[in-house]
């Protein structure tokens, strides 16, 4: 029993009703401290943030910096002169 | 466990038993964060206190004093000054995440939010001015200007704020209170926002019928603030190896009225701000605009919305509001040349597009639920 329910002002009787928890326990001398580490801190945060969501934010980003590319080139070429026009120069 | 005390009882409701979803990931720890670093920046900036005169021709000189030769004194002032980005780092953070789980919803925490977010602003901006540099002074002479756009009232209230009839020493022990005072101002309305927040628990990604099917705040939560052990480990490391990478070079040259210096810009966390504002080339409109795209937010909590949600379309937008404003804020830091003064327009626009456009959905969508 979750001693949230209790702590909560519950009591028994009337700690309400729970459908479709599964738990589950493991003894001490099963444990590994790093299992599912690299799982859960890469593999898993990988795929939730990157692979099943690249559509909202990968293509835009992407579309940004090349506006921003091309921005800055730009603004570059504004500030000086036309190499064209000065190609029959000598 | 039964506690016969009320104010403890109160407490002990929102902090230790305060029923909480199972999905708050760090994302949660944004606000816990930003009140460590709130405290941090109140001791940091109380010691600096110490040692600094609000006097224009003492201002800067003090600074240096402290730097080179007040004990610790340039710990202190690196960590106060990067403290600030923290700051807003977080804020900016905890914003976003505000807009991605729809937290608007709950109407006192965003009102309350937003006022400590201009509140920030306005105390970032006044510490900016007391460093007394060419670019703090400059960036006075400016944003102070702006509200003379203020209607009859307005040419009164610069010149109150002045002390003078410009930007001089008065002005800076004007903003020298102020800037020592407003935090504590902060400290009060945070804990408002904090009230207000764990009387009703966080909005999350997973819809509960009841309390019985969450966990409580403590322990699961409040031990998980210190999680932000790790982050502060790393504002550390990256204060002392990279102290004044986000501020201006502008910032190292004592203030003079004289000479104005040849591109004034804000600090980083006020760009997009000052990009909407150079965007529009009337002044009135432009200060407008100014505060509107932070009032803009506001009016989300004007909504009667609470469960229809259209989420996978509020994160697409939210998203390329993070974009735009990420784009905003790069503009800011522009000169006024071809083709910037071509885009700051257009992604101002695009700006409050996608804000009003969040807020219509907000507005349309229970309407389809109906």
């Amino acid at each position: 029993m979750r001693p949230s329910a209790v702590a909560m002002g519950k009591h028994f009787g009337n700690l309400g009703k729970m459908y479709g928890e599964h738990r589950f326990a493991l003894a001490p001398n099963e444990q590994k401290a790093y299992k599912g580490f690299f799982d859960q801190a890469f593999v898993r945060t990988f795929k939730t943030y990157v692979w099943d969501q690249w559509y909202y934010y990968i293509p835009q980003t992407i579309g940004a910096y090349l506006l921003y590319d091309w921005a800055k080139k730009t603004n570059v070429a504004a500030n000086r002169k036309n190499p064209a026009d000065f190609a029959n120069d000598e | 466990m039964k506690i016969n005390n009320s104010l403890l009882n109160f407490v002990n409701g929102m902090l230790v038993t305060l029923p909480s979803s199972k999905t708050l990931t760090l994302s949660w720890n944004f606000g816990s964060m930003l009140g460590m670093v709130l405290i941090f920046q109140i001791l940091t900036g109380t010691f600096l206190a110490f040692y600094y005169t609000p006097d224009s021709l003492m201002a800067f000189s003090t600074v240096q004093y402290i730097m080179y030769e007040v004990n610790f004194g340039w710990v202190f002032r690196i960590f106060h000054f990067n403290g600030a980005s923290l700051f807003f780092i977080f804020l900016y953070l905890h914003i976003f995440k505000g807009l991605f789980f729809m937290s608007y919803r709950l109407k006192k925490v965003w009102m309350s939010g937003l006022t400590i977010y201009l509140l920030v602003m306005m105390e970032a901006f006044m510490g900016y001015v007391l460093v007394w540099a060419q670019m703090s002074f400059w960036a006075a002479v400016v944003i102070t200007s702006l509200l003379s756009v203020i209607p009859i009232w307005g040419p009164t209230i610069v010149t109150w704020i002045w002390s003078g009839f410009g930007v001089t020493g008065a002005t800076l022990k004007f903003f020298f209170v102020l800037h020592f005072l407003l935090p504590w101002a902060i400290l009060v309305i945070v804990l408002g926002h904090l009230i207000f927040l764990h009387s009703t628990g966080s909005t999350s990604s997973l819809y509960c019928h009841g309390d019985y099917d969450k966990v409580c705040f403590s322990p699961e939560y409040l031990g998980k603030d210190a999680y932000n052990i790790v982050i502060w480990l790393l504002f550390i490391v990256l204060s002392l190896i990279y102290p004044f990478n986000l501020g201006d070079a502008e910032m190292f040259i004592e203030a003079d009225p004289m000479m104005s210096p040849v591109h004034i810009v804000p600090e980083w966390y006020f760009l997009f701000a000052y990009a909407i504002l150079r965007a529009i080339p009337n002044k009135v409109l432009g200060v407008i605009a100014l505060l509107m795209s932070i009032v803009t937010f506001y009016f989300f909590a004007l909504v009667n919305n609470y469960t229809s949600c259209l989420t996978k379309l509020n994160k697409f937008l939210v998203f390329m509001f993070i974009i735009s404003s990420t784009i905003l804020s790069w503009l800011g830091q522009c000169t006024v040349e071809d083709p910037f003064t071509i885009l700051s327009p257009l992604f101002s626009f695009i700006y409050f597009g996608l804000a009003y456009l969040m807020l219509f959905i907000f507005m349309s969508s229970k309407l389809l639920f109906k």
